[in-house]
């Protein structure tokens, strides 16, 4: 809903009665200006108590309920004029309007009875009542609806993001919190959605594998030996949630000890010079990892390479001769024995010439010795076989194992390695030329790092600020000892997780027979589904990032671009816990140095302001409202301020004490404006400490 | 396959017992990613190759370590598994070089007499991997250190011999 005003009656110091205490709201920046004191805080508190029976309690610094703030809700002017036995009554009237036209009037009561001079019987609540326009006039609405329209007005959600004091802001943003950010984007997105998701497919998988596991369970023959091992996975499961619990914990106190280093460069003398030598360091630790990553794809292909690259045939030649002087024997003697075979007859081939054979064959008789030679004897036959001689081989070899196709195989393929083997020294001499190469260029960093140490150190011990100092080396301490409790955690884990799948095929093998299939498929679908919505949700909380680093560049741009001595721009980082957190990086990406209180003031607002702007349109629905928001900023970024606020929200109403010395006309021209009020504290008898006289001027600025 | 091929290739070397601990320390036994094996400090990615390697160290340094009847020893893979082929066929025709492998004789033998070529064979692999196992073991005990040195292996290899 878009507010259309706020009127009180004898709230805090708004003495007196609701037309006197009258704001009336437009759409756009409305603004009240008034110096400290002058009721900015209680109009903002006016807000507040109509809404949700709550007030800021200035000295404990938190909101707290009615029944606890009694009587100091009442004006003191009013207390003071009422008559013992008589009534003071404290009203606040809101009244906002829907996109829909529909009009809605909330009303909070609150009375007290003066007893004595000092004491007040009060009311033990205050009463709620909420109206709705009717054609021409106010309906009572049932209490039932209350929340519902309360709710209309400002989302309980949005409510942090969206009514706000200036010194809010750090809370709502504080990144030294390194989920703050996660936690808005929780919050104001539909995130949580997805978080359903994944824990609804998380209690299916745990649903589907225990089955699973019961249904394996029956089919265990060893029972004692499987409820050992259930026993030893279950305590396994346990001790792997708990060490990445141990370990996530352990990288958030990493990274606040890294934060807390960083800061307190920027307090110690040198800032500047520690600045560029920790950048030079950081550029150079970038240098080293690249080349000890070369260098370890290098000793590792080397390894690879005695292989693939037959550098082990180093020196085997003289070997191969050896066996060639063998094979060569070997070939001259396997071919002499099958020569000899293939020429075993007496005769040439064609002698005698066949046709004498044919004549021979059928006289039945030699026709070189005379000797007979009958059909079907061996004389016959052994004629008959010198027609056949060079026509016909035969299919029985003379040998019992034909090794020659082996042989001739291992001979003719390792012959070919001789050129390669000649070249291994070179080629592994190139290699080591790579690594020499790449050694020196890993020394000649580590010494340069270790002179930026060196000079680093004597900075620090020059310096006078002994607290500052010994902090920055306790945090220095925390550092290291929070990444190697990671570094460790993560081998532990590694070693649990091989341990659980250790006990599951344990388990697996205990399991005789085969359990159904549907419940392994279950199983499968199940843990498939639950890896889809891990999946999902962390591409689309990581797209929201990239949108809300859009969003709030163009803010931020908006906001800076008056104060020409900012060029960075906000980079949402990703941190090694999987958090996000804010940088200002100038063009090339690097940070900036030490950002001043008024920057990162004005990171947080863009950053708030995108959430609410980017997401379901809350600018376009709710009424922004904010006590004094620039009071921890730059005069030079309030003007962007106001300019951003007017050109993003529908309707924004701001408390603040800038332009009290402004012509206010020029405003107009500046920002979208709505309603312009100035309000200030009235004592018509002249004593500011009187509170009793206290009560409040509302002027509107006719624009 | 000709059965003198299948025998050659179903040979299944075997390593002493004193050098398991060897083995197991500098080869990636059970597979596992190959690029993973020199950031988990595994030299060799199986013990297949770490054998070749040690067979070749033996043969460079003429030195045979042979394995006896009674001797406690380790198998692992049948070299027809061994990779790569190449390498391997390398391997056999430097051992059928060095030993008494009778090439022509094989020809006209009968099984039996196969099987003591084949045998042949075999001792001579395993003498000399077990010969380079050995020279890489002591030097490792004498200067432990030099387990830390990422080029061991490849000094060991370039060495003049």
């Amino acid at each position: 809903m878009i507010i259309d005003s706020i009127s009180m009656k004898n709230f805090q110091c708004y003495y007196g009665e609701h037309e006197n205490n009258n704001f009336k709201f437009n759409k756009g920046l409305n603004l009240v200006i008034g110096d400290n004191g002058g009721g900015k805080s209680k109009l903002y508190d006016a807000f507040y108590w109509v809404l949700y029976d709550q007030v800021f309690h200035s000295d404990r610094r938190e909101f707290v309920k009615t029944k606890i703030y009694q009587e100091n809700l009442l004006s003191d002017k009013a207390k003071n004029e009422c008559s013992i036995g008589g009534n003071v009554d404290v009203e606040v009237i809101l009244i906002a309007s829907t996109a829909q036209d529909k009009l809605y009037k909330i009303s909070r009561i609150y009375s007290a009875k003066k007893t004595n001079d000092r004491e007040w019987e009060c009311a033990t609540s205050s009463k709620l009542i909420v109206d709705e326009m009717k054609s021409t006039r106010w309906s009572t609405v049932s209490r039932e609806k209350h929340d519902s329209i309360l709710a209309r007005v400002i989302p309980n959600h949005l409510k942090p993001y969206m009514w706000f004091q200036g010194e809010q802001v750090d809370g709502l943003m504080d990144f030294r919190d390194k989920s703050t950010l996660e936690k808005a984007i929780n919050l104001l997105s539909n995130i949580h959605v997805y978080d359903d998701l994944i824990s609804i497919t998380k209690n299916g998988f745990d649903k589907a594998n225990k089955s699973l596991i019961t249904a394996q369970a029956r089919l265990v023959k060893d029972k004692d030996k499987a409820e050992k091992l259930t026993a030893s996975l279950e305590k396994n499961k346990k001790d792997i949630g708990a060490k990445k619990e141990a370990i996530e914990k352990n990288r958030e106190d990493y990274e606040i000890a890294k934060d807390k280093i960083d800061e307190l460069i920027g307090q110690i003398e040198d800032a500047k010079q520690k600045e560029s030598l920790k950048a030079e360091n950081n550029e150079l630790q970038l240098k080293l990892d690249e080349e000890n990553k070369q260098l370890k794809n290098i000793y590792n292909s080397l390894h690879k390479k005695m292989f693939s690259d037959f550098w082990i045939l180093k020196n085997s030649q003289k070997h191969f001769d050896k066996f060639a002087d063998k094979y060569t024997r070997y070939i001259s003697t396997h071919n002499k024995l099958t020569a000899a075979e293939n020429h075993k007859d007496v005769l040439p081939v064609n002698v005698p010439q066949p046709v004498y054979v044919e004549q021979m064959l059928d006289v039945e008789k030699c026709l070189v010795c005379g000797r007979d030679a009958k059909n079907g004897t061996d004389e016959y036959n052994h004629i008959k076989k010198l027609l056949e001689r060079g026509t016909k081989k035969t299919d029985v070899s003379i040998f019992k194992n034909d090794c020659s196709s082996i042989f001739s195989k291992l001979y003719n393929d390792c012959l070919g390695f001789k050129q390669l083997i000649i070249s291994t020294n070179e080629r592994i001499e190139n290699e080591f030329n790579k690594i020499e190469e790449l050694k020196n260029n890993i020394i000649k960093y580590n010494k340069r790092k270790k002179e930026i140490s060196d000079n680093f150190e004597d900075l620090i011990d020059d310096n006078k600020s002994n607290n500052i100092v010994n902090s920055f080396r306790t945090h220095e301490m925390n550092r290291d000892k929070y990444q190697s409790l990671v570094t460790s955690g993560e081998a532990d884990l590694i070693r649990l997780e091989k341990n659980q799948s250790g006990y599951e095929n344990e388990f697996a093998k205990l399991v005789k027979g085969e359990v159904k299939s549907e419940l392994e498929l279950a199983n499968t679908i199940f843990n498939n589904l639950h890896e889809i919505a891990k999946c999902t949700r962390n591409e689309v909380f990581n797209k929201l990032i990239e949108e809300l680093e859009e969003n709030a560049n163009d803010l931020f741009g908006t906001m800076t671009e008056k104060n020409m001595s900012i060029t960075g721009k906000i980079k949402l980082k990703k941190i090694s816990n999987g958090h996000y957190i804010p940088e200002i990086v100038d063009k090339n990406g690097h940070i900036l140095p030490s950002p001043n209180d008024s920057n990162i003031i004005l990171v947080k607002l863009a950053l708030i302001m995108s959430i609410i702007n980017s997401r379901g349109k809350w600018s376009e629905n709710y009424s922004l409202i904010l006590d004094a928001p620039t009071s921890k900023m730059a005069e030079k970024y309030t003007l962007g301020f106001y300019e951003t606020l007017g050109k993003t929200f529908k309707q924004s109403i701001v408390t603040t004490y800038d332009f009290i010395d402004s012509d206010l006309n020029n405003l107009k021209e500046q920002f979208n404006l709505g309603s312009v009020y100035i309000i200030k504290s009235l004592y018509p008898n002249g004593d500011r400490t009187d509170r009793t006289d206290l009560s409040i001027e509302i002027n509107k600025v006719e624009l | 396959m000709n059965l003198v091929q299948e025998r050659i290739y179903k040979i299944n070397p075997a390593y002493l017992k004193d050098f398991d601990e060897l083995v197991k320390v500098h080869s990636q036994f059970g597979g596992g990613g190959t690029d993973e094996k020199f950031s988990r400090g595994k030299s060799f990615s199986n013990a297949y190759e770490f054998y070749i390697y040690a067979f070749f160290i033996g043969l460079y340094r003429d030195e045979k370590k042979e394995i006896l009847d009674d001797d406690n020893t380790k198998t692992f893979w049948e070299i027809e598994n061994w990779k790569p082929r190449e390498l391997t066929d390398y391997l056999i025709v430097c051992a059928i070089a060095e030993s008494d492998f009778d090439m022509i004789m094989l020809e006209q033998m009968g099984e039996e007499d196969i099987k003591v070529q084949i045998k042949l064979l075999k001792n001579t692999i395993e003498g000399f991997a077990n010969a380079g196992l050995s020279y890489i073991n002591n030097k490792l005990n004498k200067e432990p250190d030099l387990i830390d040195d990422d080029m061991f292996f490849i000094n060991l290899l370039s060495d003049d011999y």
